[in-house]
């Protein structure tokens, strides 16, 4: 019951925010229903962690409703509670600079909504219920994107909601190519249906479907074009909800299809469908590289963020693509990795844009005696996408080049060396510019403080200790993602 | 007893770090008292960590198989006494050098900081701690570097910092290969890789053996790698290059040194092609170096092409793979360590008081700074190899190494090659000294000031000097210790 009535509990709690239509109420009653989400997904954790499965069915399939949750759905649950918790925590302070007061308890349900639907993404076993909160979050989070009001937002918005759509209709699909050649439609329903009937050309169809329907959504190169404009010009909390936790969604939507339904056995040995995860990996191979190109060549900040995510859903679709039991687990780590620093990222841009009003890059210079705080954050966060050792980034890294090793395919270890390199290429220059050379010298003379007080700054900071406490303390972590996958490898 | 290891990384560090928020404000006096306490402390407890017996600590569990281990053993020792005493010697010439420079609170937090992660690097007992190390001191020595914040300082900066992440990322090719390949990634002398995966793969390995050896090598000055030293090491403050060119290049050769004795392991890569042509591209860096210090006019980019020769001289004879070339690394290790301190220091203080830059400006400095100048003449003399100072031990042990190396042709143009960089070496030295004692007959006499730097600077000066002297006399404590370390890998 636990899933369900904390999905239930998100959906309440959306309709009496808009319902009281107050900002603080707002603001405090987000705040309380994601920690208490929080508080049940732990203990969600609590009781599959020795590999149990909480599950519930709703009337008789195919058409009921019906939720299970292993460990890897806790766990997800848990990110995106979690995190979405310190997003929306941070987003106390800043969302009244990018969103009209009258709108603000509308931001707030959708942020609700948002976050039931990505948790029920995960939780339901049904594809019947999936597809339907599929659709509705690409409502939610078109929404979140365009409730800005600016004219950039909304052409933004409309962009990305169109695509969205386009990905629904793919997923959608695929779904039904599995409905008619198994008559289930649940995950456990179709694999079993699968292993009586196994169409190699339906299911070859399915997944070749379902991958663009996902790939629409969770921003695959090249079905990326919607992101940069999407979570470039959101509101900064938006952004970090959409980069760190909405693209996941999709993604472990989109891991469950591929080897939990159909199987990695069943991948390997049929060449067409090894073929398409070849495909996959070298769509996130590009992704890498070509991401990180296009995040050199932005001048804004939150550009250049939105383009750095490209390339790092790129590192995730590789670990996919390897159809290894080593590469998905640095996926599904590269998940968390990804919506902590990412997250963290977006609010610290968001707080540069806000006390300086400035979003270009190159006037950054000598920012770190302004905002030493802000900055230092930043670089946590540049560090942990670089890479670097003793950050989150190198944890999931070190996976991913474990997993390539493993699978033989050594060419690859390059383009990861290649790829944090080219992650350093745009991120450092922001932090060396904030605190050495002529304007940072300038600025370090007549010293103008432009820091947010630290109250505010403390969801920043808590989501950068994350990002070194997940790296120094993995074990725990490495140990829920490894019984989560047992159910699904 | 194990966590006293982590007091010579830790200490300096949180001083380092807390420096900025002391509110000395401009105190000169007040800081220079902490920072001398921080050094002399850290200096201490290196001392009782190396006294302890083999202590180690293991630390952050990264992954499954990575975690930060912290160990020491006799190269760890070596490294840590050397370097330790000369950071000592650098802080107190520094206290009076960076009057001239300013910004002095930021300079000497990051100096501290950098003296953390150097005694990190090395009592670093796993492949993951060096390369955490290895990025660290990236980061921190940064801005040593571009302390000065002129648009020349940060582009040597930018440089510096490019190369730098370059050869990690080639290191970290090396350490990912090993995690795969490797029994463990911790440092076991005649290394860890696993024969029985390794089979089939050897050609592979290899060659990711000398990218790890390229990527390492960057921090020493190694050709391909090597460009960013010439202009970073001049551009920074002169008690910064003498670390950098003295001790920082030495830390690009402790990581070579680990990865080649303690991880890839020597019969992996005794008699195969890599050794060939990593002693080729060692011979090509020392002699390229030395022609390029020979041509250049600037004081300071003169001595950094210089060390880009010396450390290559040190990397040779490593990659001879024997007994008596590695006891000759390891000589040349801590002469070029010193030698390399005093030029630096030297030249600062010319630099600090004439404000001259260019070698053909220093026309008769000798006359006006005396100690400054005969210093920078013993360990001129050093460096070429003359008896009695300390370069010759080293220089000849190298010369014989590779003469009776397993490639007798290659290892005698190596000789040859070494020989003639000696002679370019003196050629690009003596001048020096040559023409500061013996300005010539057109030289002013009369306005003949003495313009030598206050005992802060000198003093350090006159120590190094001594000990170049004394260790070219009295080599053997050394080369026993030495022998010590060699004889468990040989």
């Amino acid at each position: 019951m636990l899933p369900f009535t904390m999905t239930i509990i998100l959906m309440v709690s959306a309709a009496v925010i808009l319902a009281v239509g107050k900002n603080s109420f707002a603001k405090r009653l987000t705040l309380g229903v994601l920690g208490i989400s929080f508080a049940m997904s732990i203990a969600m954790i609590a009781k599959t962690a020795g590999g149990g499965i909480i599950s519930l069915v709703l009337g008789n399939p195919p058409w009921n409703i019906s939720l299970s949750v292993g460990a890897l759905e806790a766990f997800m649950s848990c990110v995106f509670t979690g995190i979405g918790f310190i997003i929306m925590w941070a987003s106390v302070s800043m969302i009244d600079h990018d969103v009209e007061q009258k709108r603000i308890p509308l931001y707030y349900t959708l942020i609700c909504i948002l976050v039931a639907m990505l948790c029920g993404i995960v939780f339901f076993d049904n594809m019947f219920n999936v597809f339907i909160l599929i659709e509705l979050g690409s409502t939610v989070a078109a929404g979140i994107v365009v409730i800005k009001g600016q004219p950039e937002n909304i052409r933004a918005g409309l962009k990305y909601f169109a695509l969205s759509i386009l990905g629904s209709g793919f997923v959608l699909m695929g779904l039904v190519v599995f409905y008619t050649l198994t008559g289930a439609l649940s995950y456990t329903g179709i694999q079993k249906g699968l292993l009586e009937n196994f169409n190699v050309n339906s299911v070859f169809y399915a997944l070749v479907f379902i991958t663009i329907g996902v790939g629409f959504k969770s921003a695959l190169f090249p079905m990326h074009i919607w992101l940069p404009d999407a979570h470039g010009t959101a509101p900064s909390p938006s952004s970090a909800m959409l980069s760190a936790l909405v693209l996941k969604a999709y993604v472990i939507f989109y891991i469950k299809i591929l080897f939990l339904v159909v199987g990695h056995q069943a991948i390997a040995s049929n060449e067409e469908l090894s073929m398409l995860l070849n495909i996959v990996l070298i769509l996130g191979v590009i992704a890498m590289i070509a991401g990180s190109f296009m995040a050199i060549l932005q001048t804004d900040i939150k550009r250049m963020i939105a383009y750095s995510s490209v390339a790092q859903i790129g590192y995730i679709y590789m670990g996919i693509g390897l159809n290894s039991e080593l590469g998905l687990f640095a996926g599904i780590y590269h998940i968390l990795a990804h919506a902590v620093t990412k997250a963290g990222l977006f609010l610290a841009a968001g707080s540069i844009i806000e006390q300086t009003h400035n979003r270009e890059i190159n006037r950054m210079g000598g920012l770190g005696y302004q905002m030493p705080i802000t900055i230092s954050l930043f670089a946590i966060g540049a560090l942990s996408m670089i890479g670097f050792p003793l950050f989150v980034g190198f944890n999931s890294k070190w996976y991913f080049s474990m997993a390539i090793m493993d699978s033989g395919q050594f060419w690859l270890v390059a383009i990861i060396a290649l790829s944090s390199l080219l992650n350093t290429v745009y991120y450092l220059p922001v932090v060396v510019r904030s605190f050495f050379g002529t304007e940072a010298r300038e600025k370090s003379e007549n010293r103008v403080l432009l820091e947010r007080p630290v109250k505010d700054l403390l969801p920043i900071i808590v989501l950068f200790g994350l990002v070194i406490i997940f790296a120094v303390f993995s074990a725990p972590i490495i140990n829920i993602i490894e019984t989560g996958m047992a159910n699904i490898w | 007893m194990n966590f006293l290891i982590l007091m010579p990384i830790l200490f300096p560090i949180l001083a380092g770090l807390i420096l900025p928020l002391l509110k000395l404000g401009n105190d000169r006096e007040k800081r220079q008292k902490y920072v001398g306490a921080v050094v002399s402390l850290t200096v201490l407890s290196v001392s009782i960590v190396i006294s302890a017996g083999d202590l180690s600590l293991r630390l952050f569990q990264v992954t499954n198989s990575v975690y930060m281990l912290l160990a020491i053993d006799d190269l760890s020792r070596f490294f840590l006494v050397l370097i330790a005493l000369l950071w000592l010697l650098v802080t107190f010439y520094t206290f009076e050098y960076i009057k001239h420079e300013g910004k002095d609170v930021r300079f000497f937090s990051f100096f501290l900081m950098t003296l953390g992660v150097i005694m990190g690097l090395c009592m670093a007992g796993n492949f993951f701690t060096v390369y955490l190390f290895y990025e660290l001191m990236t980061l921190i020595t940064y801005p040593l570097v571009v302390h000065s914040e002129t648009p020349a300082a940060m582009k040597a900066g930018t440089r510096y910092l490019a190369y730098s992440f370059v050869g990690a990322s080639l290191a970290l090719i090396g350490f990912i290969f090993v995690g795969h390949f490797g029994l463990t990634i911790n440092f076991t002398p005649g290394g860890v890789l696993d024969p029985a995966m390794v089979a089939g793969h050897d050609n592979l390995l290899l060659v990711i053996f000398l990218l790890t050896f390229i990527g390492f090598g960057c921090k020493a000055g190694m050709w391909p790698l090597h460009a960013w030293l010439p202009v970073a090491h001049p551009v920074a403050p002169a008690p910064a290059s003498a670390l950098l060119s003295g001790v920082i290049t030495k830390a690009g050769v402790l990581a070579i040194i680990r990865a080649t004795f303690y991880i890839f392991g020597m019969d992996f890569i005794y008699g195969s092609w890599v050794q060939i042509t990593l002693m080729c591209m060692t011979l090509l860096t020392v002699f390229m170096g030395s022609m390029l210090a020979y041509k250049e006019k600037l004081l300071k980019r003169r001595l950094a092409y210089s060390t880009v020769s010396q450390v290559s001289y040190i990397l040779f004879g490593f990659t001879i793979l024997s007994f008596l070339g590695f006891e000759g690394a390891m000589l040349h290790i801590v002469f070029h360590a010193i030698i390399k301190n005093i030029l630096f220091l030297a030249a600062g203080a010319v630099i600090y008081m004439t404000h001259q830059t260019y070698v053909y400006e220093l026309k008769g400095v000798g006359k006006s700074m005396p100690i400054t100048m005969w210093c920078f003449t013993i360990a001129s003399v050093a460096l070429v190899g003359i008896p009695p100072t300390a370069g010759v031990i080293s220089k000849w042990s190298l010369a014989m190494a590779g003469i009776m190396s397993s490639y007798p042709l290659l290892g005698t143009i190596g000789a040859g090659v070494l020989l003639v960089s000696a002679l370019l070496t003196a050629g690009y030295l003596i001048s020096i000294f040559a023409n500061a004692f013996f300005p010539g007959a057109d030289f002013d006499y009369k306005n003949l000031k003495n313009t030598e730097p206050v005992k802060l600077m000198t003093v350090p000066l006159i120590i190094l000097s001594v000990c170049c002297i004394f260790f070219g006399m009295f080599p053997t404590p050394l080369m026993n210790f030495i022998d010590r370390i060699a004889f468990a890998l040989f």
